[in-house]
C-alpha cells in the first residue's frame, strides 16, 4: 500500500541511534545499503506468524512474533506509528513505531468485536480507525482508537454494511472510504461465510468526524456476489477497488473498478483471456498516483497486472507464484509472494527472504 | 523477537514419533503423476460418493411419498432412517466444496448452515404455519430462500416440533413440504453427479489442465486444489462443524448449535466425515506423489486417521450427552487436536513436500 509513507532518510534519521543500536551490524548495514524498507506480516517455515521489516533485497532487518496470523500493516508518515492487524476473525492488533526502539504494544478488540485485518490512521495521526465485526448483530463497524492514549478505543460507528474489510482516508483528510465485502461471518464458526446467497457488498463514504454515512455505492444486483474487498487512493479524491467473486466459478465478472463520492461507481472491463488469469480473486490493489496506474494481484491465479487508471487497460502482466502483496517503490510496483519473494514488477528483479509474506506489503521508506 | 512454532504439541509429537519409526512405512518413491492422482480422486471417490448421495436422496424421496400417502409410524421410522443415510452420504459431499456445488448456490440450497441467527428455522416454521402452497412444488420451492429447501429444513420437518403428525395425517402440508424438499435435494444431487461425470466442464478440466482452460492452467494448480480439499476441509471440520458446539471449556459447550442434532445425526456426521477424508486420501493415492525423504508425512497422516477414527468410533449417544460425559468429551477434544494436526500435515507438510505454492496467500484468502 502506498499510503502514509515516510522517507527512508527520515526513517533513518528519526530512528537514529536507538533503532540502529538494536540491530546487528549486518542488519544495520543492510538498512544503510538499502534504498527501501518494506513491512509485511509473515509465516515462517515452522508455521509461526509475525511481522517484519525487510530491505529491498529481501533481508529481514526486524521481526516480531505474533500469536496469530497477521494481515495488513498501516503506518503514519509523520509520527512513524504503525499497526499490524490480525487476520479475521482475529482480536488483536500490535502497534509499534518504525522510528523508535520501543516495545510493541498490543491492542485488544472489545469482547463483542473482532478485526477484519485492516485499518487507517487519521490525517493527523491521532486516531486509528479499524474495520470490525459486531458479530452478534451481523453489523460492520469502524472502531476508533486514541493513538496518544495507548490506542484505547474511544468510539465506533457503523461501516454501512456487512463485513467491512479494507478502508482508506481520502485526500480531504476527513472522508473514509470503506469496502463492505457483504459477507457475514461469526467467530463461533471460524471463517465460514454465512450468507453467500444473499450477500450485498457496498462501498461507503463516511464522514470520519461525525461517523455519518455520506454516500453508499453498490454494484448492480446481478453482481451481488462480487465482494468488494480492497482499496487504494487514486490521489485525486477517489479510490480504486478490487473484488473477489463468491458466485459461480463459471462466471467471470469484472474484478476491479473506481469510485469517487458523487460519481457513479465504475467497473473496468477486462478481456476474458486476461480476466480468467485472476481466478475471480484479487488479493491486493495498489495505486501509483504519480503516473495514474494501479496494480492488482491474484494469488489464486499466480499473476499480477499493472493497469492504466483511466482506461483500465493492462499495461503489464507478470506470472508470479503465490503473489499477493503490492507496494510502490521509486515509481515501480513491487510485489511480495507467499514464497518469500519481493519482485519489481517492471524490471522483474527479485529477491527471496526467509519468510512467506502475507497478503499485503507496505513501503515504509517512500 | 523469535517466533514460536505453532504446530500443536500433539501433532508435533506424532510427527516426531513417525519420523523416528521409518520402518512403519518406508519413504515412498514417486510413482505417479499429479493428473493420475486427480483422476483417482474423481473416479474413485468423488463420483462414487456423489452416486451414493444421489441414490440416498432418491430413496428418501420415494419413501417420503409413501409416508405422505400412507402415514404410519413404520413409514415415518423408515423415512427417518433414509434421512440418516442421506446425512452419512452428505458427509463426503461436504468435503468436495469445489466445482459443481458452487454453481447456482447449490451448496447453500443443499445445506443452509451455519445459521447462527436461526433464519432458516424461522422461515421453515413460518411456511408450516402459513401453509404456503408454493412450498409444495419442487420447482417453486427451488426459487425460495435457500434456507427453506435443503437438509436443515427437511430435518426440522422430519424431526422438529410437530413431526409426529407425519405418522397421523395423510397428505398433510408438512409431509408435502418435506416431499418437495426431498425432490429438490434429489434433483440437485443428480445434477452434481451429472456434472462430475461430464466430459466437459470443471471435472474434465481438473483432470486435464490446460493453459487455455478457465479453471486449471497446469497440473500444479490441479494438484493444489486437491490438497486444499483436505487442508480446508479439515479446517472446516474443526473450526465450524466441531467448534459450533464444542467450547473451550465445558461451560462454553453449545450442543443446541450442533449440526443435525435434532435428528441425532451429529456424531454419525462427524464419524462418516472423518472416515470420508481417510478414504479420499487412500483412493486418490496422493501419498504416491511424495518425494523420497518425505514418507514420514504419509506416516503422520496415517497415524492421525487411525487414532482419530478409533477415538470417534468409541463415542456413542446424542451430542448433548457426549458433551456432559467427561470421558467422551475428552475424546472429542483429542479428535480436534488430531484433526488440526492432519490439517497441518496437508496444508503445510504435504504442500511443501509437493512443491505447491498455494495455501498461504491464495487459499481461504482475505
Amino acid at each position: 500500500m502506498t499510503r502514509n509513507l515516510i522517507g527512508r532518510r527520515t526513517f533513518l534519521k528519526a530512528a537514529g541511534a536507538s533503532f540502529l543500536a538494536s540491530l546487528s551490524p549486518a542488519q544495520a548495514s543492510q538498512i544503510n545499503q538499502s534504498d527501501a524498507l518494506f513491512a509485511a506480516a509473515y509465516r515462517d517455515r515452522s508455521g509461526g506468524y509475525g511481522f517484519a521489516l525487510m530491505a529491498e533485497d529481501g533481508h529481514v532487518v526486524m521481526q516480531h512474533a505474533l500469536p496469530v496470523r497477521g494481515h495488513d500493516i498501516v503506518c503514519h508518515r509523520e509520527t512513524g506509528n504503525a499497526v499490524v492487524f490480525s487476520r479475521r476473525p482475529g482480536t488483536i492488533a500490535v502497534a509499534f513505531n518504525v522510528r523508535a526502539n520501543t516495545p510493541p504494544q498490543s491492542i485488544q478488540a472489545a469482547p463483542d468485536r473482532h478485526y477484519f485485518g485492516h485499518g487507517v490512521f487519521s490525517a493527523d495521526g491521532r486516531l486509528l480507525y479499524a474495520t470490525e465485526n459486531d458479530f452478534a448483530n451481523a453489523n460492520g463497524m469502524i472502531g476508533v482508537y486514541d493513538v496518544g492514549h495507548h490506542f484505547s478505543k474511544i468510539g465506533e460507528f457503523p461501516s454501512g454494511g456487512i463485513g467491512p474489510h479494507d478502508l482508506m482516508m481520502l485526500g480531504d483528510g476527513r472522508t473514509l472510504a470503506i469496502a463492505n465485502g457483504g459477507i457475514e461471518t461469526h467467530p463461533d464458526f471460524g471463517r465460514a461465510k454465512l450468507n453467500l446467497a444473499t450477500m450485498e457488498p457496498s462501498l461507503c463514504f463516511i464522514d470520519s468526524v461525525h461517523g455519518t454515512l455520506t454516500e453508499k455505492q453498490a454494484l448492480s444486483p446481478s453482481l451481488h456476489q462480487l465482494s468488494i474487498r480492497h482499496l487504494d487512493c487514486d490521489g485525486a479524491g477517489g479510490v480504486y477497488f478490487a473484488c473477489q467473486h463468491e458466485g459461480s466459478p463459471r462466471e467471470q465478472p469484472p474484478l476491479f473498478g473506481h469510485a469517487q463520492p458523487g460519481k457513479p461507481v465504475r467497473l473496468f472491463q477486462t478481456e476474458p483471456a486476461h480476466l480468467k488469469k485472476l481466478r475471480n480473486y484479487v488479493g491486493s490493489i495498489t495505486a501509483n498516483p504519480q503516473n495514474g496506474t494501479f496494480a492488482v494481484t491474484s494469488p489464486r491465479g499466480n499473476t499480477m497486472m499493472v493497469l492504466d487508471g483511466q482506461s483500465g487497460n493492462i499495461i503489464l502482466q507478470r506470472d508470479l507464484d503465490n503473489v499477493c502483496g503490492l507496494s510502490v517503490n521509486r515509481g515501480h510496483f513491487v510485489a511480495s509472494t507467499g514464497n518469500g519473494m519481493l519482485c519489481d514488477a517492471q524490471t522483474g528483479v527479485s529477491s527471496t527472504g526467509p519468510f512467506g509474506w502475507d497478503n499485503h506489503l507496505l513501503n515504509i521508506s517512500g | 523477537m523469535k517466533t514460536q512454532p505453532r504446530l500443536p504439541a500433539l501433532a508435533a509429537c506424532l510427527v516426531m514419533l513417525c519420523a523416528l519409526l521409518p520402518a512403519i512405512s518406508p519413504a515412498k518413491a514417486q510413482t505417479a503423476e499429479p493428473a493420475d492422482v486427480v483422476r483417482n480422486a474423481v473416479a474413485h471417490f468423488i463420483v462414487p460418493t456423489h452416486q451414493k448421495f444421489s441414490d440416498a436422496t432418491a430413496q428418501l424421496q420415494g419413501n417420503l411419498k409413501s409416508l405422505c400417502e400412507t402415514p404410519t409410524a413404520t413409514h415415518l421410522s423408515q423415512t427417518r432412517k433414509d434421512f440418516d443415510a442421506v446425512i452419512v452420504a452428505w458427509s463426503s459431499i461436504s468435503i468436495i466444496r469445489i466445482g459443481p456445488i458452487l454453481e447456482d448456490n447449490r451448496l447453500e440450497r443443499l445445506l443452509f448452515w451455519p445459521d447462527r441467527r436461526g433464519i432458516g428455522l424461522r422461515q421453515v416454521q413460518a411456511l408450516l404455519v402459513t401453509k404456503d402452497p408454493t412450498a409444495l412444488d419442487p420447482e417453486s420451492l427451488a426459487k425460495k430462500s435457500v434456507a427453506t429447501q435443503g437438509l436443515a429444513a427437511l430435518e426440522f420437518v422430519l424431526f422438529g416440533t410437530g413431526a409426529e403428525t407425519l405418522a397421523q395425517e395423510a397428505e398433510s402440508f408438512r409431509c408435502g413440504y418435506g416431499r418437495a424438499i426431498s425432490a429438490n435435494i434429489s434433483r440437485i444431487s443428480q445434477d452434481l453427479l451429472t456434472e462430475w461425470q461430464a466430459k466437459e466442464g470443471f471435472a474434465a478440466q481438473w483432470q486435464n489442465p490446460d493453459p487455455d482452460h478457465l479453471h486449471f492452467r497446469d497440473s500444479s494448480e490441479a494438484l493444489s486444489t486437491l490438497v486444499s480439499l483436505f487442508a480446508n476441509g479439515l479446517a472446516y471440520y474443526d473450526t465450524v462443524e466441531m467448534a459450533a458446539f464444542f467450547g473451550e471449556t465445558p461451560d462454553n459447550d453449545r450442543s443446541r448449535l450442533a449440526l443435525f442434532r435434532r435428528s441425532d445425526n451429529t456424531l454419525s456426521l462427524l464419524q462418516a466425515g472423518f472416515s470420508g477424508f481417510e478414504r479420499f486420501y487412500e483412493v486418490s493415492n496422493l501419498a504416491s506423489l511424495l518425494p523420497e525423504g518425505s514418507g514420514w508425512i504419509d506416516d503422520a497422516i496415517g497415524f492421525g486417521f487411525h487414532h482419530g477414527g478409533a477415538a470417534l468410533d468409541t463415542l456413542s449417544g446424542p451430542i448433548a450427552d457426549i458433551l456432559t460425559d467427561p470421558p467422551q468429551r475428552s475424546k472429542l477434544a483429542y479428535v480436534r487436536t488430531v484433526v488440526r494436526g492432519l490439517g497441518d500435515n496437508f496444508g503445510m507438510d504435504m504442500t511443501g513436500a509437493l512443491g505447491l505454492t498455494s495455501n498461504f496467500s491464495s487459499l481461504d484468502g482475505d
